[in-house]
């Protein structure tokens, strides 16, 4: 069980690394903030495979808190593209 | 390895699967919008399966409400940030790629107040049962949204 994850846990991690990709090449800032999100979701993924692997439920409390995290994050970005700093 | 531990990899392994598309789909598509799109859609369906993995290996009862409290979770705010972002990259003219046929938005925001104006004609399904239940809601919707614009003009 545990080093099935531990494989998974690594196709997860290089899939993070292709949104790393996005993110450094974006040609637009609206781009990075897309695949920041996506590295944000990765982050909740691996928590989750992570709680999978070592058998401990308390790491999905992390994987919420990821969650959480990410969708303020984009939200707020996504409020910042479309009216500048004034809010 | 037990029945539920090979129904735990596998549904594990199909998240992941999910997740990984949506990595290869960030890369791949040709502009903003269509990337997005890949994305957050497949993003969802990733997670889901990833915390079905979950619930089907620690079965008790607290791990299956934290899995489905993520998974509703997930399903409520995925979509509001995917159109919040779109809206904004909208606003800000991010550029379509150069096959895009389309733009049925195109002259319908105010540039100053970001909101709709005028009647948003649908192309993409003219002619099926979709297009129909559209147009009739416009047609119950538009007399109340002029008024409210017009009135809203003249105040300001």
């Amino acid at each position: 069980m545990s080093g099935a994850m531990n494989l998974l846990l690594l196709v997860l991690a290089s899939s993070m690394g292709l949104c790393f990709v996005r993110l450094l090449r974006g040609p637009s800032l609206p781009d990075r903030v897309v695949a920041l999100d996506q590295i944000g979701v990765h982050v909740a993924a691996m928590a989750i495979l992570y709680s999978i692997a070592q058998g401990r439920v308390v790491f999905l409390d992390a994987a919420v808190v990821a969650s959480l995290l990410s969708f303020l994050a984009t939200v707020a970005f996504a409020r910042y593209l479309e009216q500048g700093a004034e809010l | 390895m037990s029945a539920k531990e090979w129904l735990t990899v596998i549904a594990a392994g199909a998240g992941v699967f999910f997740m990984v598309v949506a990595a290869v789909g960030l890369n791949r598509m040709p502009d903003f919008y269509t990337r997005m799109h890949g994305a957050t859609k497949s993003t969802t369906l990733g997670i889901s399966f990833i915390l079905l993995g979950s619930a089907l290996h620690f079965g008790t009862p607290f791990a299956i409400t934290k899995a489905v409290l993520v998974v509703v979770f997930f399903f409520l705010t995925a979509p509001v940030a995917a159109h919040a972002l779109a809206r904004a990259a909208y606003f800000r003219a991010v550029p379509t790629c150069p096959s895009t046929a389309l733009d049925e938005l195109k002259g319908h925001y105010r540039p100053e107040t970001h909101e709709l104006e005028g009647e948003v004609k649908l192309h993409c399904c003219a002619g099926t049962a979709a297009a129909e239940v559209l147009s009739a809601g416009e047609h119950n919707s538009a007399p109340a949204n002029a008024s409210g614009e017009t009135g809203g003009a003249v105040e300001g």
